[in-house]
């Protein structure tokens, strides 16, 4: 535990941490002030669900701000995350002196995954207690009307938007966990970062043909929407089981990969 | 020119340079692959623009494949490559020895800037041969036809998507300017990078609602689509001009900004 806490008040002192969080948190901000200033439209079939009518309900503004998370945001930032841990003291020229430290190499990754688990956790939490906060603020928290029609109590649907949101940060974990294990293999952390973006960008660009469906039960990224279904009543959990499945053989298997690389890495910085 | 030299011998000397350039790579190779397995055409305005387009003309990959990385893929390359030469240095120690060699400030600086659009445009030179090449094979080049109905010569068609291509390139100088700045005020690449990554995706996100169309026009993310105006015929000129306008103005001002900040920055490593 004290190792945790040497890597959270490290990453407590880089400015890159804030820029992450307040780019986070100026989605929501902008979803508020858009709903709150538009005329209301006609709703687009072409529109995720709850986004047409936030300004009726202030949780709405929530699952609203969840999209542009699950899509882009998050998975950016994780792949930051994971990917400063290890690389980035390599650049600093501090892995070895890390490393030095009566802790195993094993016991130094997990922390650096917890860690970066830990910030993506708090910037998702963040959006959730902003939207929260400005949705209440300026539109008021209501009963919540389900996908099925039925109306949910607001404590009711604020368990079901908290779970939501820990459903995709879960996602963005893979992510994260991507960036974590090519940052053992490079001692660039820019690198670590851009690979794992890229990799989800592909794989969600790849979903989207047809032709590439055979692996779609496979890729973490197919289920960045998996969400959407706890909103149904009663919650419909086959694909988010399926989610979870999916995205703890992906860690699970790049946690290990990592391990095997990192546990024999010449630490040359 | 000998900086340039020298700048863009460094970066082929980095592994992520490679991964950048074969990610990019992949995407029209895997596109016509998908296309050509699936074996059935898929629906006008399925997919990216002029998507449906490729299985009959074999001309239209490169500008598919394009037309879809600009989205998203190429900012991320953009500002990987604006990100890195500038702040890489200052990782690695490097920056000092830079300094010491017998040029002024602005000449490192408009030669890492220079390195950076040259590794975006090597980029979108293998994206449209690759996708040529791919298309041509396996759907064969044939005379394109232009939105209005017009067909285009071959020749003049390839044209019209090196055109395509250098519209684009100057939305992404837009994106390495800005890493570029962001990289002048920290010394961390991958901050940088991230950093312009997340304005680039608040814009875009921004862009989507109708309350900020006040800033529509003074932001280069909302000329994202203005390249389909070069596949009319006679071409419509009026939005390239405005993206060329508010790329040109923003270039500028970042590079503005990033000299100023570069001229008078305190060394350190």
């Amino acid at each position: 535990m004290a190792t945790l806490r040497l890597e959270l008040v490290k990453i407590a002192h880089q400015r890159r941490t804030y820029v992450g969080w307040i780019g986070l948190v100026l989605v929501p901000v902008a979803v508020v002030a858009a709903a709150a200033l538009e005329k209301p439209r006609p709703p687009d079939p072409g529109d995720p669900p709850f986004v047409t009518h936030v300004s009726a309900n202030g949780l709405l503004v929530a699952l609203s701000a969840l999209y542009a998370l699950a899509s882009f945001l998050l998975p950016i930032v994780a792949a930051m995350g994971g990917a400063s841990s290890v690389a980035s003291e390599a650049e600093s020229g501090t892995l070895k002196t890390w490393l030095t430290r009566p802790v195993g190499r094993t016991a130094v990754l997990l922390t650096k995954w917890v860690s970066a688990t830990l910030y993506a956790l708090v910037g998702a939490a963040l959006v959730g207690l902003v939207s929260l906060a400005a949705g209440a603020v300026v539109f008021g928290l209501h009963p919540f009307v389900t996908l099925s029609g039925t109306t949910l109590s607001v404590p009711h649907a604020l368990g079901l938007i908290a779970t939501a949101y820990l459903l995709v940060v879960a996602g963005a974990v893979c992510s994260l966990t991507v960036a974590l294990f090519i940052s053992t293999l490079t001692d660039s952390s820019l690198t670590a970062a851009m690979i794992a973006i890229a990799v989800f960008t592909v794989l969600t660009v790849l979903n989207v043909f047809s032709t590439f469906d055979f692996m779609k039960p496979y890729t973490y990224s197919t289920y960045r929407l998996a969400f959407v279904d706890l909103f149904r009543s009663p919650v419909y959990w086959p694909p988010i089981r399926d989610a979870l499945l999916d995205y703890g053989v992906t860690v699970g298997a790049l946690l290990l990969a990592a391990w095997a690389v990192f546990g024999r890495k010449d630490v040359l910085t | 020119m000998g900086t340039l030299g020298r700048e863009f011998v460094k970066i082929l000397f980095q592994k992520r340079t490679y991964v950048g350039w074969a990610g990019l790579l992949a995407v029209p190779l895997l596109m016509v692959l998908a296309l050509d397995l699936s074996g059935s055409r898929p629906a006008p305005g399925d997919g990216p623009a002029f998507f449906s387009r490729i299985v009959g003309n074999g001309l239209f990959a490169p500008l598919v494949a394009i037309g879809a990385l600009s989205l998203f893929l190429f900012p991320l390359v953009a500002s990987m490559a604006g990100a890195f030469p500038l702040a890489g240095e200052a990782e690695m120690g490097t920056m000092k020895t830079w300094l010491s060699r017998p040029l002024g400030r602005g000449a490192v600086l408009f030669s890492k800037w220079g390195v950076a659009i040259l590794y975006v445009v090597v980029g979108m030179v293998l994206v449209g041969l690759g996708g040529l090449a791919a298309g041509g094979v396996v759907f064969g080049i044939h005379p394109m036809t232009t939105i209005s109905g017009t067909t285009l010569s071959v020749p003049a068609g390839i044209g019209r998507i090196v055109l395509v291509n250098l519209v684009i390139l100057a939305a992404l100088l837009c994106m390495v300017s800005l890493a570029l700045l962001v990289s002048t005020l920290t010394n961390s690449s991958l901050t940088a990078a991230i950093t312009a990554m997340v304005i680039f995706i608040v814009l875009t996100i921004l862009n989507g609602f109708s309350t900020f169309d006040f800033m529509k026009p003074y932001t280069f993310t909302s000329y994202d689509m203005a390249f389909v105006n070069l596949i009319r015929d006679p071409i419509f000129w009026r939005p390239i001009r405005d993206a060329l306008l508010v790329d040109a103005a923003t270039v500028a001002g970042l590079l503005a900004a990033a000299w100023l900040v570069f001229r008078r920055k305190d060394i350190l490593t």
